[in-house]
This record gives C-alpha cells, structure tokens and sequence, in this order.
C-alpha cells in the first residue's frame, strides 16, 4: 500500500515528485498531487516567522538580527513554494487535498485516537500520577490498536508502569507527578521501616 | 610518564571493574531510552559517586558516559528514535538497515564503531594530550561561528533528496531554534507567553517529537518494524550475522579512525557537543565516498562514521577539564565537582601533582571501551529481537514511554506536550517528505550560532569583516565552500560520464 523512500519515511500512494496523492485514485490515470498536505509545512514555518517577526519588531537589532535574518529567508521559500503549488494546479497535475494524510483509514482513526489519549495523559498526570495515568494509558493505547486479549492488556500495562515506578519513582527520585499509588506506597514504606 | 606508569594505570583500571561495569549498564539503559542523558542521570547519582574513592568514581562515571553514547544507537538503529542527540545521524542509515532485515548487522556496526572508535580517540588523547589541551584556545566566537555555518551545510547534505523542502525544514528548525530569550540582552522572544520557552526550545522533546513520536505513528501502519518480506530473514540471523557487522566495520576502519578524531576535535570545543558531531562526521563520510548516493538507504559508514564520532567526544570533552580546568560541557562540570570534592586542583599542575588521576581517567576510558567490545557486542544479537514484535504492542509502549521521557530533561510537565507537538510536526514532515533531521540540526544550531555571531560581532564592534579576520577561520571557511562545491562538482562530472557513456553506446 505505501512505499518507502531510502531515509525510511513511509509514503503513501507516492506520485512522480513524492507529494501524497489524492485518496481518490484511479488505476487507468496517475492520481493528482495533494498539494494542500505539502503546503502544512511551510504554512506553519511561515506563520511562525510572521509571529517571530512582529512581536520581535520593538527589540534592540542585535536581539532580532538572527530571527530577522532566518525569518526572511523561510517567508521567501514558503513563497516560492506557494507559487510552486499554484502553477501545478494550474497546470491541473495537483489538487488542494489533504490526501492520505487525512483520509478516513483505519490508520488514521488510530493515530487520532492515540493523540488524543497521550494529550489526555499529559493533562491529567498531576491528579492521577504517573503510574496510574501511564496504566490507563497503555490499557487505552493496546485497546485502539486492536490488542483484545485483557491478560496481555493487563501485564504490558502492569510491567511498563511498574517498571517507570521502580526506576524513575523509587531508585532515581526524578520529579515525575506524583498521586494515589505513590502516595500509598510511599506510606506503605514510611510504615514499614 | 613512562610506559612502565601507563602500564600500571590499565592494571589499575582493569581491577575497578566493579565500578565501570555498573556504570555501563546503567548507560545503557540511559542511552536507550530518549530524553535520558548522562547528564542528568550523572548529576542525581553524584552522592554515591562522591562516597567512593576519587578513582572508584571516575571510573563509575566514565562506563556510564561512554556508554551512553553507544546506548543512543541502539533505539536510532531499531525503531529510527535516537536515544540521545548524538545517535541522531545514525537513524539515516541504520534504520533502513534494519528494515531491510539487517539490525542484528548494524547493531553490530554500531557498537563496534563505538568502542574501536573510542579506544582510539582515548589513545590518541593519551599520546598528545599537551597538544590537544591547546586546541580549543585557537577555537575562538569568530572560528566557532564557522564551525556551526559547517553545521547548517548539513542541512544541504541530509536533504539532498529534495533540497527544496529541506531547506524549508531546515529554516524552520532554525525559526524554532531562535524562539526564547536573546543571548545578549536576554529579551524573550516569540515565546506564545510560555515561561517554559524562555530558555529556548529544550532540545529533548524537539528530539523525541520529531523522531520518536512522529515514528510510532507512522509505524502502525506496518505489522512488524522490519518490511514484511524481509522477516523470516531477519529471524534467521545468528552468530554468522554479528561476524558479518564486525566485518562490515573492519572493512571501514580508516572511515572508523577519522570520523572518531572529528568527534575528538569537536569533543574539545565548548557548546559543540556529540550532535554535531555526529552529523559533520556522517556529512564528511558522505562527501568523500565513492559512493555517496548508497547513504541514507542503509549503508554502513553511515552507521560507523556517527556512532565512531559520537564516542570520539567523549574523551574530548573531558580534555579542557583536566587539563585547563575549564568544563566544556554539563559532563565535564559533573566531572570537576567529584574531583574537586576530593581535594584535587584541576589544570596544567594535575599532570604533575596527581598523573594518575589525570591520565587515569583516560585510561579508564579505554579499558570501559574495552569492556564494551567484549560485553555489549555479543547483546546484538537478543536486542535485535524486539523489531519481531509486532507494532500493536510496540507502538503503545514507545508513547508511553518517551510521554514521560519528555519530562526527564528539565522536569516540566510543559515538556511532555511540547513533545507531543513536535511529534504531529513531525509526522506531517515525513509524509509529505520534509527532512525531520533538517529541521532539527536547526533546532540544534540556530541558538549555537546566534550566541557566537552575536558575541564575535561584539568583539568586531559590529563589523561583519571580523569572521574573516583570522587565518584559522579563513581556513575553515575555504572548507565549508569546498563542502558546499564538491557534490555539485562530483555530479556535474558523474552527469559529464554518463553523458559520455550513453554517447559512446549511440556510436558503437
């Protein structure tokens, strides 16, 4: 289904110049470039530099030269890329689609779901803790990618929590939330010595 | 010193093995799992290193640093995650190996490169270390200014598929590269009102975001990390497979002591560090190959020339520390905290005071080198294995896991989104083919060079002539254009060759 160019990046439905193709592909003729997933990039690099830009506008030469100089040159690329884009959809060899990069595939349903969990966990550490949310977590991730049996779900999810417990928790003290399971066994063995 | 003293020394070192090889599993482990350094783990073990004898833990602290370096191989080579920033140029070749059904090969690469690699740096710094301490007295703001221009020429070189879009990654690596506060005035700057953008974009979760989120994502598309086809072959692999990896470095072994004195060099000069070098040694590698269109699709010396650098600093680093009592870097401070906690005055007069402590630690380096052959090389093997394991389960765990070690850097919850952020970059960059590694050799630099051209425009007194008003740095600009010139020279006569040939088929 998709290809794979030497640096190891997946590619799918690759076209001549290695923009993501359309998702509506047509076996008899070569699917049209979706130029719109190519200009994600360059949109966010440029937005960046317009932001770095303005704001930076007031301050002293020497603290913007570099941004100045840097934020320049990006703007000017992204532009030639625009304009890059605009004559091969005027040339009718691509489209304004986002491709395969936002096609409704089982693929992508899992990756949306897995942000959305990570983004959860992040947000949530500081009342569940650490080994709590990282439990849930896995149970979550195994669960979206289609792992059913709940003896594996269970021990991945056990292990790996535990093992982040016992080594960054318990031995290395880092200062990773901390919640109810921590707090209890820390008191389990504040009781015991 | 006589040989006789050195000899002593690697006796000495030889019997605390006890304290290099805990270090090295511990380096390990820190090495494989990204957003670990050394650094941090250094600074929170430096209580037990400070109740051993000073020897005792320098010797511990050496095995954990070192072999840290060759740990951040291991998940760049398996799952295209570099543990640490000096393995992320090994990605370029060693995950494609290990797709085509080769990671047992590579890992061996690998580590070879990383402990022949180190040995030598560690003997070569042995033999002339009086010299090399003075190296970085000639790298000043304007010389280090050019260093990392060289470095940005790499941008050139890893996007050299398509330039167009690498550049545009690269650009945009260097535009997140200068959000934070100035180094001169320190105004913030670009920071979205994020007090944790002050310092600058951390390194760690632009690292794990790019690399390993942005992977793990696109992983789950395939059932196992290893192309389907190549499976069953890459289940065969045994012993036969490891002699093949030791062979493959062997065969390189000029390339493996060059890259690893790049790394050398680089160690010496303050701020540089194992990333760049790593990349300038693969850039270099790859610039005067024969065979340079072969990188990136899985060939070794570009697993060799990274991983043999990478190492190479490591004794580097250590130079400006013992020597002039300058720490180049956070591991050398650490160093000089245990040493000067046990008495010991660091510069020129511990030569003369306590040479067995000063040349000690480079021979402890060398035997923890040694250690690592005979130990680490033969785990290739075992630790190929988990690219069997099927995604469904892999990809979780690798989320999971580098979510938290995100946090590990600074220790802010800020941290984990900012990865999770980098990661959606970064997934959008590889499916529409903009360089993940350009954007973050950016990342990287831009802060790096902006503090140098800032500080020597200073000392020029904002006259732009001042980069080119020393024999050194005049030199080395001579050496970035010749970086820049010789692909475009070497294809215009590869294209004058073909040209030629496909005219002298028409003829005959």
């Amino acid at each position: 289904m998709h290809n794979r160019c030497g640096t190891g990046y997946a590619l799918p439905h690759p076209t001549k110049r290695g923009h993501v193709a359309a998702e509506t592909e047509n076996t008899e003729r070569p699917a049209k470039a979706a130029l719109g997933a190519d200009l994600i990039i360059p949109a966010l690099g440029s937005a960046l530099a317009i932001y770095y830009l303005t704001t930076t506008a007031d301050l002293d030469w020497e603290a913007k030269s570099a941004g100045l100089f840097v934020g320049t040159v990006l703007l000017a690329l992204c532009a030639v890329h625009l304009v890059r884009t605009v004559i091969s959809l005027a040339r009718g060899t691509g489209t304004l689609g986002f491709g395969a990069l936002v096609a409704n595939t089982r693929h992508n349903r899992q990756r949306l779901a897995l942000l959305v969990l990570v983004a959860l966990f992040i947000a949530t550490i500081s009342w569940t803790g650490t080994t709590l949310g990282l439990f849930l977590l896995l149970i979550a991730a195994l669960l979206v990618m289609g792992v059913r049996e709940p003896a594996r779900i269970l021990g991945i999810a056990f292990c790996t929590s535990a093992l982040v417990y016992i080594m960054l928790i318990y031995l290395l003290d880092t200062r990773l939330p901390r919640g109810l399971i921590e707090k209890t066994i820390a008191a389990a063995l504040a009781q015991g010595s | 010193m006589t040989d006789g003293f050195i000899l002593n020394l690697f006796v000495q070192s030889f019997g605390l093995w006890w304290a290099i090889v805990p270090g090295m599993l511990i380096g390990l482990a820190v090495g494989i799992l990204p957003g670990f350094s050394a650094q941090n783990t250094l600074i929170i073990l430096m209580p037990l290193m400070l109740t051993m004898s000073v020897e005792a833990g320098t010797a511990f602290m050496i095995g954990l640093y070192c072999t840290t370096q060759l740990g951040g191989g291991i998940p760049a080579i398996l799952f295209n995650m570099p543990g640490e920033g000096g393995a992320a140029a090994t990605t370029l070749d060693g995950y494609p190996m290990t797709r085509k059904g080769q990671a047992q090969q590579a890992l061996v690469c690998c580590f070879a490169a990383s402990a022949f690699g180190g040995l030598v740096t560690t003997l070569a710094t042995l033999a002339l270390l009086p010299w090399l301490s003075q190296l970085g007295m000639y790298f000043k703001s304007v010389e280090m200014v050019i260093v990392m221009v060289f470095g940005l020429t790499l941008i050139a070189a890893v996007a050299s598929r398509d330039l167009f879009k690498g550049l545009i990654a690269g650009f945009t690596g260097l535009m997140i590269g200068a959000i934070g506060a100035d180094p001169v005035f320190g105004t913030a700057r670009a920071t979205f009102g994020f007090l944790e953008l002050y310092d600058g974009v951390p390194l760690i979760p632009a690292l794990i975001g790019l690399f390993a989120i942005s992977e793990a994502l696109e992983m789950l598309e395939q059932e196992t990390v290893v192309q389907a086809d190549k499976l069953e072959e890459a289940k065969k692999a045994d012993w036969k497979d490891t002699f093949d990896g030791m062979w493959m470095m062997l065969r390189y072994w000029w390339q493996t002591i060059w890259t690893s004195m790049i790394g050398l060099v680089i160690g010496i000069l303050p701020g540089a560090g194992s990333t760049v070098a790593a990349f300038m040694a693969y850039h270099y590698s790859k610039l005067l190959s024969k065979t340079p269109e072969l990188y990136g699709t899985g060939h070794p010396p570009g697993i060799i020339a990274p991983e043999s650098a990478n190492n190479g600093v490591t004794s580097g680093t250590l130079i400006p520390v013992l020597a002039l009592g300058i720490p180049g870097g956070t591991t050398g401070a650490i160093m000089m905290v245990v040493l000067t906690y046990h008495g010991l005055v660091l510069g020129p007069r511990l030569f003369i005071e306590k040479p067995q402590v000063a040349y000690g630690v480079f021979v402890q380096m060398a035997v923890c080198y040694f250690f690592m052959a005979i130990m680490i090389l033969p785990l290739a093997r075992y630790m190929s294995r988990v690219v069997w394991v099927p995604t469904k389960f892999l990809v979780p765990m690798i989320l999971s896991l580098v979510a938290v070690a995100a946090f590990s850097e600074r220790e802010y919850i800020f941290d984990m989104g900012l990865a999770l952020v980098f990661g959606v970059i970064g997934y959008v960059a590889r499916k529409t083919r903009y360089e993940v590694t350009a954007m973050l050799i950016g990342v990287l630099m831009g802060p790096l060079l902006e503090t140098y051209l800032l500080r020597a425009l200073r000392i020029g007194q904002g006259d732009w002539t001042v980069l080119f008003s020393s024999t050194l740095g005049n030199i080395l600009w001579v050496m970035v254009a010749l970086s820049l010139l010789l692909p475009w020279i070497r294809d215009r006569q590869k294209q004058g060759v073909l040209a030629q040939s496909q005219q002298a088929g028409y003829e005959s």
